[in-house]
Parts: structure tokens; C-alpha cells; sequence
């Protein structure tokens, strides 16, 4: 990894959208270690200062201007694939999950807590990625048994190579944290594959 | 994960079912029972009641009935006893707890509120059927919502089955559900009654059994 402050880092990038100055300081202190962070004060700068490579974005639930709900839903609309994570004074209800939102974390926040609320984010992204990919091979393998002899299969390297993936990704299924060990992450982990439908569809051509 | 025959923690699948080698599993167990509808139903009615002589709770998801139906038709198998340890959600649209068997956040989040509802620490979910959800969802939609669920009753140590009918639904797509699962209870009826084997599981014999 290196030294330089430029875009190409190999960190993660996390966007952190806070008015409160003092708080969006902190926030950096604690991350800048360990992450590419991008600060903005208000939903309108966050805006124009995310791009599609930000992994995870903490967003105040209230702020002057666009609430950490519109800022949220604007990202959504532009395409931006990032996991976002609501901060808020009071203990939500689901539906703050229902929003859109991965996560949410209830204030005073501690290093600990925001660190653990980012690295489960990023996992969880990890265990969406490698399920998608999982299962959208498991599909192309049911098609091709389908379609194929045994003995086609078995001489085939394709079919070998898909074999060895899936093994591959059902490891990494299993060591990544899909998020639904509580209950917000169940529903946010379900709703992600709601979304995840609605984005791919028509598959399977 | 499953196949453990001393431990006290196990989930216990009634002592009428056939193949003792898969009597009872491990929590964190998630079976796919395949078949006729008819006979998977009675088949999964049985697994979960048999939670109840255990203390737990049970949590159907009904995909193509009310409550009420289902309900009833767990009362008449169980022979009367079905008391607070039963919560039904209902998401075939028939009621007000999940508009559709697509909105799998709402089915997640009703989910959750049954087993707070319920309040005992081991709990039984089964999701009845499976093809109900393979109309709004497609199969990859459905294999990704079967795989979240097992990974929530691994965690939690809950135990999960699931009905898919073998006959409205094409092989592929059964072979494929499968892979969300640990294990596969495959049934179908003969002149006799129904028969049972088990697929998938480490220590049970892949043998049909009579279950009567």
C-alpha cells in the first residue's frame, strides 16, 4: 500500500456526511488510518463529492438541508453502490433498514463501534458480491446438466473450471459475514438481494 | 451440521419419522423437503409440530394461504394443541403481514417479530412452500432469500425447512434450491402411504422408508 494521497489508493473509501464540525473531524481522525475518507457537511456537497469507487457512507440522520433519508435516496437514483450506514440521536425502528439504509449507528458514537459498523458493512458487501456470483453460477451449472450428457460434463474443462469456483465461493460464503446475525442486518441482507433482483432483471437470457 | 444423535441440543423431528439416522439435528439445521405438495406439506407439518412437545416455537411462512387456513390445517394435524408457540406470516397476500412473497425485506422483518412474539430461545421456521415464492421471484432470487435465512438460523441456532413441490417446478431448479440447504427429506406416496429418504445429510442411509 502506499504512501500517497491520491485517488488510486487501495483503501477503502468511506464518506462521511456530518454538519456538526466537530464530529465530522473525529469521525476522520478515527478512520483516516485505515480508509480513503472524503468529508461533506451537508447532503448537497455529499452529493457532488461521491463517486461510484466509495464503499461505505456514514450519513447524519438530521441535517440542515437534505436529511441523511433525501441525501440517501438521491444516491440511490444516481446508481452509487455503496453500503450506507444512518448515524441518528435516537434508536430507530426497521424502518430506517427499509429506507435503504445497511445499518445504522445510535449517538454518542465510539472509535469501536464506527470501526466495527464499517468492517461489518464491507463484509457484508463481500458476502453480496461472492452470493450473487454464486448463484448465478449455480444457475449456468443447472442449465448446462440440463443441456448435457454426463460424460460431455465430465470431459469439460469449463464445466471443471465452474465446478472449482463455485467451491471457491462457497468457501468465501462461508467466512464472510452476510450481516444477518441481527436483526436489522436480516433485513437489510434480504433487502439487498430485493434490490439486486430488481437491478438484474430479465437474467438467465 | 446435522446427523448428531446424543446431544441435547438437537432438534427433534418426531419419533414417527422413519430414517433414525436423521431423527434428530444440530441446530442451525436448514432441510429442503421435495415432493408432491400434498405430501410435503404433511411432511413438514409433522417436522415442525413436533417442536411443540420440546417447548419451541414454530414459525410458519405461508406463501399460499391465510393464516387462518393454515392455522387450522396445523391444528387438525397436531390434534388440537396449537397454542402460543405458533406464529404464522402469512405473505401470500391474503392478510395484512407481507403484501406479496417477493417483498423479502417485509418477510424478514415479519420474520423477526414472530420470534420476539414467540419469546423461547429455540424456534422452528418453515417456509411452506417454496414454489409459491418462485413466481413472483425467480429461482437465483429465491436460492440468494433461502441461503439469508439459513445463514440467520445458523447464527441464531434456530432449525429451518422449506416445501418445494417436485411437480410444478423443473429439476434444475430443485437441484439448485438444494445447494441452499444442508440436507434434502424427499417424499412421494405409493399405494401403501408415504415414503421418506433423506439426501445430502452425512450419516443417514439414502434408503426410501415407509412413514406411516
Amino acid at each position: 500500500m502506499s504512501e500517497s494521497d491520491g485517488p488510486a489508493d487501495d483503501q477503502p473509501t468511506v464518506l462521511v456526511v456530518e454538519d456538526e464540525e466537530e464530529l465530522r473531524r473525529t469521525y476522520e481522525l478515527w478512520l483516516a488510518g485505515d480508509y480513503e475518507v472524503i468529508t461533506a457537511a451537508e447532503g448537497e456537497e455529499a452529493l457532488e463529492l461521491v463517486e461510484d469507487d466509495v464503499d461505505v457512507v456514514l450519513l447524519d440522520r438530521m441535517m440542515p438541508g437534505l436529511s441523511g433519508k433525501e441525501t440517501l435516496a438521491e444516491m440511490q437514483d444516481q446508481g452509487i453502490e455503496a453500503k450506507f450506514a444512518m448515524v441518528t440521536a435516537v434508536e430507530p425502528d426497521f424502518d430506517i433498514i427499509e429506507m435503504g439504509f445497511d445499518a445504522y449507528l445510535t449517538k454518542p458514537i465510539d472509535e469501536d463501534r464506527l470501526r466495527d459498523t464499517i468492517e461489518s458493512l464491507r463484509s457484508q458487501e463481500a458476502y453480496s458480491d461472492a452470493l450473487d456470483e454464486y448463484t448465478s453460477l449455480l444457475a449456468k451449472k443447472e442449465t448446462l446438466k440440463a443441456r448435457k450428457s454426463e460424460e460431455e460434463l465430465t470431459e469439460s474443462e469449463a464445466f471443471a473450471e465452474l465446478e472449482s469456483r463455485l467451491a471457491e465461493l462457497e468457501a468465501e460464503l462461508e467466512d464472510a459475514d452476510s450481516g444477518a446475525g441481527d436483526d436489522a442486518g436480516f433485513v437489510a441482507a434480504l433487502r439487498s438481494i430485493d434490490e439486486g433482483a430488481q437491478r438484474t432483471e430479465p437474467e438467465e437470457s | 451440521m446435522s446427523g448428531v444423535t446424543n446431544d441435547g441440543d438437537a432438534y427433534h423431528l418426531g419419533s414417527s419419522f422413519p430414517v433414525a439416522e436423521a431423527r434428530t439435528q444440530t441446530p442451525g439445521t436448514t432441510l429442503l423437503v421435495t415432493g408432491p405438495q400434498a405430501v410435503a406439506e404433511r411432511a413438514a407439518y409433522e417436522i415442525l409440530l413436533a417442536g411443540l412437545e420440546a417447548e419451541e416455537g414454530i414459525v410458519p411462512v405461508s406463501t399460499d394461504r391465510s393464516t387462518a387456513d393454515l392455522q387450522r390445517e396445523l391444528a387438525d394435524h397436531s390434534g388440537g394443541g396449537v397454542d402460543g408457540r405458533l406464529a404464522v406470516i402469512d405473505v401470500s397476500g391474503e392478510s395484512a403481514d407481507v403484501e406479496s412473497p417477493d417483498d423479502l425485506a417485509a418477510i424478514g422483518r415479519e420474520l423477526n417479530g414472530a420470534i420476539d412474539r414467540i419469546d423461547v430461545p429455540r424456534v422452528r421456521i418453515g417456509v411452506l412452500s417454496l414454489t409459491g415464492m418462485l413466481d413472483p421471484l425467480d429461482r437465483s432470487g429465491v436460492f440468494k432469500f433461502c441461503h439469508v435465512v439459513q445463514d440467520r438460523i445458523d447464527d441464531a441456532g434456530f432449525f429451518g425447512i422449506a416445501t418445494l413441490d417436485t411437480e410444478q417446478v423443473k429439476e434444475a431448479t430443485v437441484s439448485m434450491l438444494q445447494e441452499a440447504f444442508d440436507g434434502t427429506v424427499e417424499v412421494q406416496e405409493d399405494e401403501k402411504g408415504d415414503l421418506v429418504r433423506v439426501v445430502g445429510l452425512p450419516d443417514a442411509p439414502v434408503t426410501w422408508h415407509d412413514w406411516s
